[in-house]
């Protein structure tokens, strides 16, 4: 992790110096050269929140039974493995989480937000995934998914199109 | 709030207020998260027969430093359809515990009743816990939990 942040850090640095090197010459960087020091910068930001999201993963491994005090089941290995591969998807095609959460209904939860735009996935215990999109106000559109994964997107897609859209 | 002979009282006033336990990190940007909330059985306190401090009493103190949340009976949907299968209605129930006269539960039923509790299908639980959610807000909060 300290690699990371160094490496990220020192991608900004690198992109402060050309950009000031080219502002004592009294002469603008190529956009097309700032893009591409903005998309590796962009890269490592958004490998570390999902290093991030994996710690988080992990740590909910250790929570205990009744870890709400109403009798909640602890994540199984099959509700954790299933949010692990759907944020490897996520990685890949830069649909960010806002929070990984563990459920009281027995599971794994994660929630996006952009906006009034939100969505939420949750991986039970029992292998069943469901997603949702919503808004502020409004039904939200719930449905039952098979899988999330590198080769299963498709709800994947569909959260990124209504955060974006 | 101890029970003792008292009776099921099944009435609840659109307006009367629920009170709900909550951890001070199942709040996401100003709403309460839907998966801190339960679809089937979810545990409530009603108020006009408690305070909301006796949602939080528990004999070993399994509650301290959770916060207490408010909303309207009004609020529960009523009803949640789902693409295959019957919608389903939520409303509340009164379960006193010995140490808790006013605990209650959000229970479910088909459209139409089927004068039985029925578990709603992963779907209607998920539109059910983000609907109540958008609801449950930070001026919701009556106890604030421990940051």
């Amino acid at each position: 992790m300290p690699f990371l942040c160094t490496a990220a850090l020192s991608i900004d640095l690198s992109r402060n110096l050309v950009q000031q090197k080219y502002a004592e010459l009294n002469y603008t960087a190529p956009d097309s050269f700032s893009a591409a020091l903005a998309d590796r910068s962009d890269y490592w930001t958004r490998k570390n929140q999902f290093d991030a999201f994996h710690k988080r993963l992990s740590d909910l491994t250790s929570l205990p039974e009744n870890w709400d005090a109403e009798d909640a089941a602890r994540p199984t290995s099959v509700a954790l493995d299933a949010t692990r591969n759907a944020l490897l998807a996520m990685q890949e095609l830069g649909v960010m989480p806002e929070r990984i959460s563990p459920s009281v209904e027995g599971g794994v939860a994660v929630s996006f937000l952009r906006g009034r735009n939100r969505a939420f996935i949750e991986f039970y215990n029992s292998g069943e995934i469901v997603a949702a999109t919503y808004e502020d106000e409004g039904e939200p559109v719930v449905w039952e998914v098979e899988a999330i994964d590198a080769m299963n997107r498709a709800a994947l897609d569909r959260i990124h199109v209504h955060l974006t859209g | 709030m101890l029970s003792g002979d008292r009776p099921i009282i099944n009435t609840f006033d659109p307006t009367e207020q629920l009170y709900m336990r909550y951890r001070i990190e199942q709040f996401l940007n100003g709403h309460l998260d839907p998966a801190a909330i339960r679809a089937d059985g979810q545990s409530v306190n009603r108020s006009t027969l408690s305070e909301p401090e006796d949602t939080l009493f528990h004999e070993q103190g399994r509650y301290n430093g959770w916060g207490v949340v408010a909303f309207e009976v009004a609020i529960i949907p009523k009803e949640v359809p789902q693409a295959q299968g019957p919608s389903y209605t939520f409303f509340p129930i009164h379960v006193p515990l010995d140490v808790n006269y006013g605990h209650s539960e959000i229970a479910a039923d088909h459209i139409p009743s089927t004068g039985t509790l029925k578990k709603p299908s992963k779907t209607v639980a998920v539109a059910f816990r983000i609907n109540l959610s958008r609801y449950i807000t930070e001026n919701s909060i009556r106890i604030l939990a421990a940051g």
